[in-house]
């Protein structure tokens, strides 16, 4: 995969409109998803998508593959979704702290998340499941709704999102582990609220 | 909350990806055999992670599609990259 983009990349330099259209064939719903999930809308989705290809373009002539072209796309993705933040003048981040997501009284908190299992019958509380995880993110601090994107969505490992992030690797552990311990309990409070009292 | 379910609660994402040394992984291990409580939070963020994991990317629709390749190779065209 690496050895096709760097022969992609390659050939751009060069002025090959194949290779620009097959690098946006390739990574074009990647971004958007990722753009979707970090702001919540189609057409912020869309200006991140846009704003990150028109950047990686401008300076492709300049990138000396000393990162993967993909870690790349989504470094400059981020820096768009932080641009886009200081544009709306959304709020700043507050830090989620471990102990408000602790239970006090320990581990023995019962927590109601559905299996999403791919039974057809169960297109319902899919449907539903996937329209409760995007709320949820939309709900958590941007600091840590990119960490899980990338970390839990797009797979990167904890030293590629760092890299991407340029945070510490310490800092990708702690914002995710966080983040996953919030959507659990948003997931949760949504299914338990539900239940009809007994 | 106990000492050995405060630790793992700080850890448990860390045990989850793998990411801890054998001895601490080890010690975790034993602690969530011998206590349900941890074990049942363990479970919840592993089912957690594994449902919000499970959903596929969304199609994008054809006139975003459309309109960036336009906005692209109007600037290829135009020598802006």
């Amino acid at each position: 995969m690496e050895d096709y983009d760097h022969e992609l990349i390659a050939r751009f330099k060069k002025g090959s409109m194949t290779a620009m259209e097959k690098i946006v064939e390739k990574y074009e719903e990647m971004l958007f998803n990722f753009g979707k999930r970090m702001c919540g809308h189609t057409q912020d989705a869309e200006d991140i998508m846009q704003e990150t290809f028109l950047n990686a373009f401008k300076s492709l002539k300049d990138f000396r593959e000393e990162t993967k072209l993909k870690n790349w796309l989504f470094r400059i993705a981020a820096n768009a979704c932080y641009r886009k933040r200081r544009k709306k003048k959304d709020e700043p981040d507050r830090e989620l702290s471990l102990d408000a997501l602790m239970n006090p009284e320990g581990n023995g908190q019962k927590f109601d998340i559905p299996d999403a299992s791919n039974d057809p019958g169960e297109d319902l509380i899919r449907t539903e499941l996937k329209e409760v995880i995007a709320a949820a993110t939309q709900r958590l601090p941007a600091i840590y709704r990119l960490v899980f994107n990338l970390r839990d969505i797009e797979g990167f490992s904890t030293e590629e999102t760092a890299d991407i992030l340029d945070i510490t690797t310490q800092s990708v552990k702690t914002r995710l582990h966080r983040a996953r311990l919030f959507l659990r309990n948003e997931i949760s409070d949504h299914f338990k609220e539900e239940k009809p009292d007994a | 909350m106990h000492e050995e379910c405060r630790v793992l609660f700080e850890k448990m994402s860390e045990y989850l990806d793998g990411e801890l040394d054998a001895d601490l992984c080890g010690k975790i291990m034993s602690h969530l055999e011998a206590c349900p409580d941890c074990l049942n939070c363990f479970k919840s963020l592993k089912n957690t992670v594994d449902i919000c994991k499970r959903f596929p990317r969304e199609k994008m629709p054809k006139e975003i599609h459309a309109r960036l390749r336009t906005t692209l190779e109007d600037c290829m065209r135009k020598g802006t990259f």
